[in-house]
């Protein structure tokens, strides 16, 4: 198991269902979490490492804020049209910390598998091909740090208790791991819990959300 | 290998109207977060997008360009055919800021009726821009000139009071970009030089002329994919002058290299200037760091500027 240590200045990570109130869940969703991680290592197909765990963890209390946003939608052609934006209210997250723990022990995939070439881009950046800046949720939510939890790193957030999404079967908060963004049909959720554990001990991995689609 | 290009910008100290909320009663009120424990005024990315769009249709033809007249966006190209092909003429603005068309699913919970995207992810991503100082409430009052506002002025001819929020403050915004994956390589330059040059952004009907155009900047051109600088900028004197202990501290910790590091000031004897220059980090004035990352981003990716 491997923990990413994360940080976001601005995030939202918007509520699946949200339409006119665009609310954020409290922490990133185990599929924005898996889809950060491919973007980190440069995979473009996200059925490529189906079958890793992987649990938020949020470390601090970030305090939520509101602002008025333009949100597109388009009702007419050309894409200028009047009547394709409208102000909708947006929640918003500021100064998030996160360790994002990764297992890919029940991966189906093909070798290397996800955690391996975290591990790797780690070690060695130029070896690694992608693109595009690394986000939580919006491509203008940028990450700012990504760290691999061990050494220094670890010792400095070491005793602090974080918030941990993890799977409990009559948990009180259901998060995709697998979202369809053309149609929702294909959108698969984890129900779990918030619980508080101390880092940078992980949790045991059977309690991490496991990436999964629809066959 | 990929070769990202981050940096965190910070403008002049100026009063801005920028950016507004929904208004409330006769107040315009301004868009704020809660940052570090204080309320802060913001400016949203899609406005630095707007802005920087005009600055680059000054270098290139744009797709989208503003008509003041229509007081609408006029497309070349509203269905991004251009890009079909290898050789299909593309715009600048296509190819740094990304588009999307999308399609609504027809009929929701079946394959059969799914909807469709035409999508370009932006190359350049820009993050929203946040106060250096928190707002501390300032309003002024004002008065519209009789007949000036008859949509307020429900009768008679006297004038329309009026309040505006207002931020005597600097704003901080960063950005990332993959230059590998621009159609045309040499219009990372173009996005370099546009920010640094950038002018209003937001702005209250031309009441105030917010100047966007950087007051220091830095710049890393590295492989490592996190930027480890955004709104690395701070203030200790209520915004007179920028410093940034989270940079120098960054520094220590060897978790930023000084020669993936370009910074650019205003003014050379700063504060900020000497405690990078004795990290070894090169600093110039803000035009000619720019010109050195494009020199450096030009000579990583073999491309002729």
């Amino acid at each position: 198991m491997l923990g990413v240590y994360v940080t976001v200045p601005v995030a939202c990570f918007r509520k699946g269902m949200a339409r006119e109130y665009l609310e954020t869940e409290p922490l990133p969703p185990p599929a924005t979490c898996y889809g950060f991680l491919l973007s980190f290592v440069g995979e473009t197909d996200r059925r490529r490492h189906v079958g890793a765990r992987v649990a938020p963890v949020l470390l601090n209390k970030p305090p939520t804020s509101v602002v008025l946003r333009t949100v597109w939608r388009v009702k007419k052609m050309p894409l200028g049209s009047p009547g394709n934006t409208r102000p909708d209210y947006q929640q918003l997250l500021t100064d998030v910390k996160l360790v994002v723990w990764l297992d890919s022990s029940a991966e189906s995939g093909t070798e290397p598998t996800l955690e391996a070439r975290v591990r790797a881009a780690f070690t060695h950046p130029s070896s690694v091909n992608r693109f595009g800046g690394l986000s939580l949720g919006e491509s203008t939510h940028l990450v700012d740090e990504v760290s691999l939890l061990e050494g220094k790193k670890a010792d400095s957030i070491s005793g602090q208790v974080g918030r941990a999404f993890l799977l409990a079967p009559k948990g009180r908060l259901s998060l995709p791991v697998w979202v369809d963004h053309v149609g929702s049909a294909g959108t698969r959720y984890a129900t779990g819990s918030l619980e508080e554990m101390t880092l940078p001990t992980p949790p045991s991995a059977d309690r991490l959300p496991i990436i999964h689609h629809s066959p | 290998m990929s070769l990202h290009v981050f940096a965190n910008f910070v403008t002049p100290f100026g009063t801005a109207a920028n950016n507004r909320a929904e208004t409330e009663g006769n107040i315009t009120t301004l868009q704020k977060l809660l940052w570090q424990g204080e309320t802060h005024s913001t400016v949203s990315a899609e406005a630095i997008r707007f802005a920087l769009r005009r600055r680059l249709g000054a270098a290139e033809k744009t797709n989208r360009v503003w008509d003041e007249a229509l007081r609408s966006n006029v497309w070349q190209d509203h269905q991004f055919k251009g890009w079909a092909s290898e050789k299909g003429v593309t715009f600048v603005d296509d190819d740094l800021l990304g588009y999307m068309i999308a399609e609504a699913a027809k009929e929701d919970g079946s394959d059969d009726g799914k909807g469709s995207a035409t999508v370009r992810r932006a190359v350049l991503e820009i993050t929203r821009a946040v106060s250096l100082t928190p707002w501390a409430g300032d309003v002024t009052f004002n008065a519209a000139s009789p007949g000036a506002t008859p949509s307020a002025q429900k009768k008679g001819s006297n004038p329309v009071p009026y309040g505006t929020e207002v931020h005597a403050t600097r704003y901080q915004y960063g950005i990332a970009l993959t230059p590998d994956r621009l159609r045309d390589k040499t219009r990372a330059a173009k996005a370099i030089d546009a920010l640094c040059n950038l002018g209003t952004v937001a702005g209250n009907h031309g009441r105030f002329l917010f100047d966007f155009s950087p007051d220091a900047v830095v710049l890393r051109v590295t492989q490592d994919p996190a930027p480890r600088l955004l709104y690395c900028f701070d203030t200790t004197d209520d915004g007179k002058t920028v410093v940034s202990p989270k940079l120098l501290q960054r520094l220590a910790a060897e978790d930023l290299d000084p020669k993936e590091l370009i910074v650019g000031v205003s003014d050379l004897e700063c504060k900020l200037a000497a405690d990078l220059k004795a990290r070894q980090v090169p600093v110039y004035g803000v035009k000619k760091a720019c010109e050195e990352a494009v020199k450096r981003i030009t000579a990583e990716l073999k491309i002729k500027g």
